[in-house]
């Protein structure tokens, strides 16, 4: 590439540097947000409040409505941000960090946020105004994001352990049966370990019905998980696994961390990131 | 494929993270050999090397490093960017071809304004109402004009490229109706600002972003010029569509329900109802303007679209694809 002539008169341009990184997400940062089919670019609102963040869709496109506003971040690069479509997203879909908003940038889209609309543009204010496709495009991209979730859903139902107790069946005798260790078929039926697809078939089968899915991971090990510092290393453990996507690599990598918490008989609180990153080095 | 040329796994990632390497050059000269299959070169000829690198170099130049790097960010797939990066190229090209799409603007503007002299006057480059006493003294940007000329009701959609000599008329009386509106609410405005209101207005800037294009798919009707009949009628309204328009109408036209049009296109299912809404309002407002003939071309668009649609179904069942296209 150094004696591509092709090369050498596109680095004349003059090309940014995107940090490209997965820090803790705060107020003020570019990022490029992605889950599942979906991606789009958002800027980071305020700091984090427990799993999720507030955000402020952003486009690479030159055009916007009367709320956008073309913001510069310190790496070279100068989005418009639509500060009218915004959303609170979960920061598992926080991908990789693009850059840091300037100063002056952050308090116009501070302002905007507020109410200030800079009108740069004209609102949008007919249906056949083709902006509005453009911004349904964003709306619709956000929404995915805020509606994300790899938590499994909660199922209306009989907990697991309850059904098996009402069967009648000791831990040993569902161990046998899902050919685990009667310790695991105890952490499953206290919810402290989420069947596989195959054990909820067979526990089915036993238990003449579909147990809910209650498997409860310990919310600070949920938090931590979502962190973005982790997404590269579950992509490679989902690679390793052949798993299909990022939910069940998550709710895996979640298992597999309490499975590891609950043999350590120390009481106390549990540093989950090293616990975490035990089991993805592991995999 | 990505529209154009097959992305190279990995091309979004480097290209997002600001890495300009061999894979972006091999994809970014193919996708521009392919863009420039059927168009004409710059000297004449077969396209040689150099030009097809020049033409990279020039979309890079035009819309800026960082919206190429920004563009790959927030691309889901090495698909989606690659497509954005045909589009550009084939942008480029049209530019080329046509001069600045300001400039195209300016000439229909002066075109429009200039065949209603007894409304129009134009003094030191600027346009004016016929009679307006003020002076050119608008100072505030042009987004409370664009909204302006959003009041005025028209019938054009957009300024598509290949306006044919019977729709140019209509054109033109929807650029003096918004021309009359902005220059009354601004007074006398300079042409190169009138004309990027009026740019706003008919959704030029959008036309390659929003895959407007000609009606390369409707009958060929090119030796028939300056009749009006259904199919000239069918191909304008046509291109009034964007490319998610002309897809969702022939979708509906083939009887598609609204939920397997979302889960085809990947979007959700209130935002193809709002799509459907726009499309109704859009496809009304072109049929009320074109008055007698309107239906027949309304029925023969769809009827050719739905037919298409149907075709790509049946082809996907047909070869035994469980999630269709």
């Amino acid at each position: 590439m150094d004696h591509d002539p092709l090369a050498a008169r596109l680095r004349e341009l003059g090309w940014p540097r995107p940090a490209a990184d997965q820090p803790a997400p705060s107020a003020g940062q570019l990022w490029r947000a992605a889950w599942g089919d979906v991606a789009m670019l958002v800027v980071v609102l305020a700091e984090p409040q427990g799993r999720r963040t507030a955000a402020v869709a952003a486009s690479h496109e030159p055009v916007g409505d009367d709320s956008a506003l073309v913001v510069s971040t310190k790496q070279g690069l100068s989005p418009v941000v639509w500060s009218g479509i915004r959303a609170s997203i979960g920061l598992f879909t926080l991908d990789q960090r693009l850059g840091d908003l300037d100063d002056n940038s952050l308090g116009a889209l501070r302002r905007a946020v507020g109410g200030q609309r800079p009108r740069l543009w004209a609102a949008i204010s007919d249906d056949l105004d083709d902006r509005t496709l453009i911004a349904a495009n964003l709306v619709d991209r956000l929404s995915s994001l805020a509606e994300a979730e790899w938590l499994p859903n909660k199922v209306v139902g009989e907990p697991l352990g309850s059904l098996v107790r009402q069967a009648g069946i000791a831990p040993s005798v569902l161990g046998r049966a899902l050919g685990i260790t009667p310790g695991e078929a105890r952490r499953l039926m206290n919810g402290t370990r989420q069947p596989s697809d195959r054990e909820l078939e067979l526990i089915t089968r036993l238990v003449g019905g579909r147990p809910a899915a209650n498997i409860a991971f310990d919310e600070k090990l949920v938090e931590d998980l979502d962190q973005p510092k982790f997404r590269p290393r579950l992509r490679l453990y989902a690679a390793q696994k052949s798993l299909p996507d990022e939910a069940a690599v998550r709710r895996n990598v979640a298992g597999a961390v309490l499975a590891m918490a609950a043999r350590h008989r120390q009481p106390g609180r549990r540093n989950w990131e090293a616990l975490i990153s035990e089991v993805l080095d592991e995999g | 494929m990505c529209g154009t040329v097959a992305p190279v796994p990995g091309i979004r990632e480097q290209v997002a993270a600001g890495k300009i390497d061999d894979c972006f050059l091999d994809v970014a000269r193919r996708a521009a050999r392919r863009a420039s299959l059927s168009r004409p070169t710059p000297t004449g000829g077969r396209w040689t090397d150099e030009e097809v690198e020049d033409l990279v170099l020039d979309t890079v130049a035009r819309v800026g490093p960082d919206k190429v790097v920004l563009a790959a960010a927030g691309a889901a797939s090495d698909a989606e960017f690659c497509s954005w990066l045909a589009k550009a190229l084939r942008t480029s090209l049209d530019l080329r071809a046509r001069g600045t799409p300001t400039g195209r603007v300016i000439r229909s503007v002066d075109g429009a304004l200039g065949d209603a002299p007894e409304r129009f006057d134009l003094t030191n480059g600027h346009w004016h109402k016929r009679g307006d006493p003020r002076a050119p003294e608008w100072a505030e940007g042009p987004a409370a004009l664009v909204q302006a000329a959003w009041a005025v009701t028209t019938a054009t959609v957009t300024l598509v490229k290949t306006s044919t000599k019977t729709w140019h008329r209509v054109s033109r009386h929807d650029i003096q109706s918004v021309a009359d509106a902005v220059l009354d609410f601004a007074g006398p405005l300079p042409k190169v600002v009138l004309a990027e209101v009026v740019a706003a207005r008919f959704n030029v800037a959008f036309i390659e972003r929003l895959g407007y294009d000609e009606a390369d798919r409707l009958p060929d009707a090119e030796d028939r010029v300056a009749i009006i009949d259904t199919e000239d009628t069918a191909r304008w309204m046509f291109e009034q569509l964007t490319e998610g328009e002309r897809r969702l109408l022939a979708s509906r036209a083939a009887g598609v329900p609204v939920r397997a049009i979302a889960a085809e296109k990947d979007v959700k299912k209130n935002q193809v109802e709002k799509l459907s809404r726009r499309l109704d309002n859009k496809v009304l407002r072109l049929a009320d303007q074109i008055g007698e003939g309107a239906v027949e071309a309304t029925a023969l668009l769809i009827r050719i679209l739905g037919q298409e649609e149907s075709a790509r179904h049946s082809s996907y069942e047909d070869e035994g694809d469980p999630d269709g296209p």
